[in-house]
């Protein structure tokens, strides 16, 4: 848009070095642009094209010439071993992403549209939670778990996974919910809806595009973590496939083309909900750029 | 105002609290305590022993070349990923047509840690591996290394990471960029500045927010890095790869050593702490704003 907006601009001030400049500026940004993006996709690439031959073709041929034969065995098994691990990933991230969504929207009503003594603190104590670095969390919340026989489960997982998630999503929520008029809960309130009422009924449906943006963004980021299954879990069938794939690594070790079938089965879930999803992901993102 | 109304806001902020004072506040205080103990597993609680463990860090090669490793990760993050991001973000901005560009950029963010951690092995595997079989494709063997090893080991890893860390980046400055009116460049383009003139005087300066959010989320990432370390190298050969954030896992969940385990967590968060005052209290500052 603005190249072309910028192209007539050159062409009506009549300046053709100007504009001859401009188009070699912008083939060069292109050049650049493709350079660049090729070097991040070549090691996605990479890995599709290892997982569909065997290592016998890699050794034989080399890994990036056209392989000798296509064959999916190695995504096959790998999604084999893998599928247990991913079951697992979904019954902890849906209803963690579920629990975080409503947890978080409860607090930011709250934090944005009631009045009440200590606002600012609990506000700035909740995200200040988003910088608290999960290496002085991790032992404690293994020992506590043990104690009180959530070790290996799921809920175990899941409520530390929503505790995790709260700080980002309570600043992204607060943040869009200071944006919606604050005259439709006076109305509501007026007609003698109930607070409850007023959250459920009127501001959870009105923030929607808010909640899709932070459920995506929540999915990947609990999806992806590693730590956290790794502390929690012990029984082979809960490991999430961030946990199951190292598994997967230790029992392939050097068989390259089953590595690359199982990177690419383990993110799968993720990089296609991404792909279906990358605006609300990205407005995720950066509504609540508070972590790395 | 009745009683009620006055509950209500600890109504709606009460599942959240809740899980974060429990989950998250309270294991903080007891890594705390803990880091004053010489504590051994899970069972039996250690004695007291007040600050040797915190003494006994900087006499600990382990730690201190993890400390190192991570300094080094955190000046790479704040200078090769940043740049290059921001160089992407403002080409981007201007090309048209950048969709396709933009998802290229972006999905490593969509994809786990232990996933790109197994897909660079496979990048940097001597020989066989993708890196060393693209030199040789275009007969520059010679630079073939041992790409892992003690020399370029560290740096291998940060480049790994530096695949997401400029995506993330990237996003945030792109989310910045579009707050910089197209009118402003317009005009400092009609009134004769250079593009180097307009980056300066005018996107950086404009960028300022977003760059801050950068600038922390960028040292925190580096500084917490653990799980891509604990994928590919595990901190070796012989610690030249070792993080902080991966020393403490290992002291605590493969040495059992709870005490001191906390003790590393304690100094990681209170680094943290160190790095995220700006960036809060630009955020406190923001609220007073928004709130009057």
């Amino acid at each position: 848009m603005e190249n072309t907006k910028q192209l007539t601009t050159m062409m009506n001030a009549d300046d053709t070095n100007t504009l001859y400049f401009s188009r070699i500026l912008s083939m060069l940004r292109y050049g650049v642009l493709t350079v660049l993006a090729i070097i991040f996709f070549v090691p996605i690439f990479g890995t599709i094209l290892t997982s569909l031959r065997t290592i016998k073709d890699i050794s034989q041929n080399g890994a990036w010439t056209i392989p000798d034969a296509i064959i999916f065995d190695n995504l096959i098994t790998a999604a084999g071993r893998l599928v247990p691990n991913l079951q697992a990933s979904a019954l902890i991230t849906i209803p963690a992403v579920l629990g975080t969504c409503l947890v978080a929207a409860m607090a930011s009503y709250a934090l944005s549209r009631l009045r009440f003594r200590g606002r600012v603190v609990v506000f700035l104590g909740l995200v200040a939670g988003g910088f608290i670095p999960v290496h002085i969390q991790l032992i404690p919340v293994f020992k506590l778990m043990n104690a009180i026989g959530l070790y290996d489960t799921y809920t175990g997982l899941i409520l530390t996974h929503i505790m995790r998630q709260i700080p980002i999503s309570v600043l992204i929520l607060t943040n869009f919910f200071n944006t919606v008029p604050g005259e439709l809960r006076e109305a509501a309130r007026i007609d003698g809806a109930s607070e409850f009422g007023t959250f459920f009924r009127i501001f959870l449906p009105l923030t929607r595009p808010a909640l899709a943006a932070l459920f995506i963004f929540l999915f990947t980021w609990i999806w992806n973590d590693l730590l956290w299954g790794l502390v929690l879990t012990q029984s082979p069938e809960l490991k999430p496939v961030t946990v199951g794939i190292l598994s997967f690594q230790g029992e392939f070790a050097i068989e390259w083309p089953m590595l690359a079938a199982g990177a690419i089965i383990a993110t799968l879930p993720t990089v296609v909900v991404f792909l279906a999803f990358q605006r609300h992901f990205i407005k995720g993102l950066t509504m609540g750029s508070v972590k790395g | 105002m009745s009683r009620f109304d006055k509950i209500t806001p600890w109504l709606f902020l009460s599942p959240a609290l809740a899980l974060y004072l429990v989950l998250g506040v309270w294991p903080i205080l007891q890594s705390i305590s803990l880091s004053f103990t010489d504590t051994v597993g899970i069972r039996e609680p250690g004695d007291f022993i007040g600050l040797d463990n915190f003494v006994e860090l900087p006499d600990d090669v382990y730690f201190t070349d993890a400390l190192k490793n991570t300094l080094k990760w955190i000046i790479f993050n704040l200078t090769v990923p940043t740049s290059l991001a921001l160089f992407l973000a403002v080409i981007l901005n201007e090309a048209f047509g950048s969709r396709v560009f933009k998802t290229v950029f972006f999905i490593p963010l969509a994809i786990s840690m232990p996933v790109i951690g197994i897909i660079w092995l496979w990048i940097y595997q001597p020989n066989i591996g993708l890196l060393d079989q693209l030199l040789s494709m275009v007969g520059l063997d010679d630079l073939s290394q041992q790409w892992l090893g003690p020399t370029y080991g560290l740096a291998a890893v940060m480049i790994a990471g530096a695949w997401r860390q400029t995506a993330f980046s990237m996003v945030i400055f792109l989310a910045g960029l579009t707050s910089v009116p197209l009118d402003l460049i317009e005009a400092a383009k009609i009134d004769g500045a250079n593009r180097w003139q307009t980056f300066w005087s005018i996107i950086i300066p404009m960028l300022r927010p977003a760059t801050t959010i950068v600038i922390s989320s960028t040292v925190i990432s580096a500084l917490l890095a653990t799980e891509i370390v604990l994928t590919m190298t595990k901190g070796g050969p012989f610690g030249t790869t070792d993080v902080m954030g991966h020393r403490m896992y290992t002291e605590t969940f493969w040495n059992y050593n709870f005490g001191y385990g906390a003790s590393i967590g304690v100094v990681i968060a209170l680094i943290a702490a160190v790095i995220v005052v700006p960036y809060l209290s630009r955020m406190n500052s923001l609220q007073e704003q928004d709130w009057g």
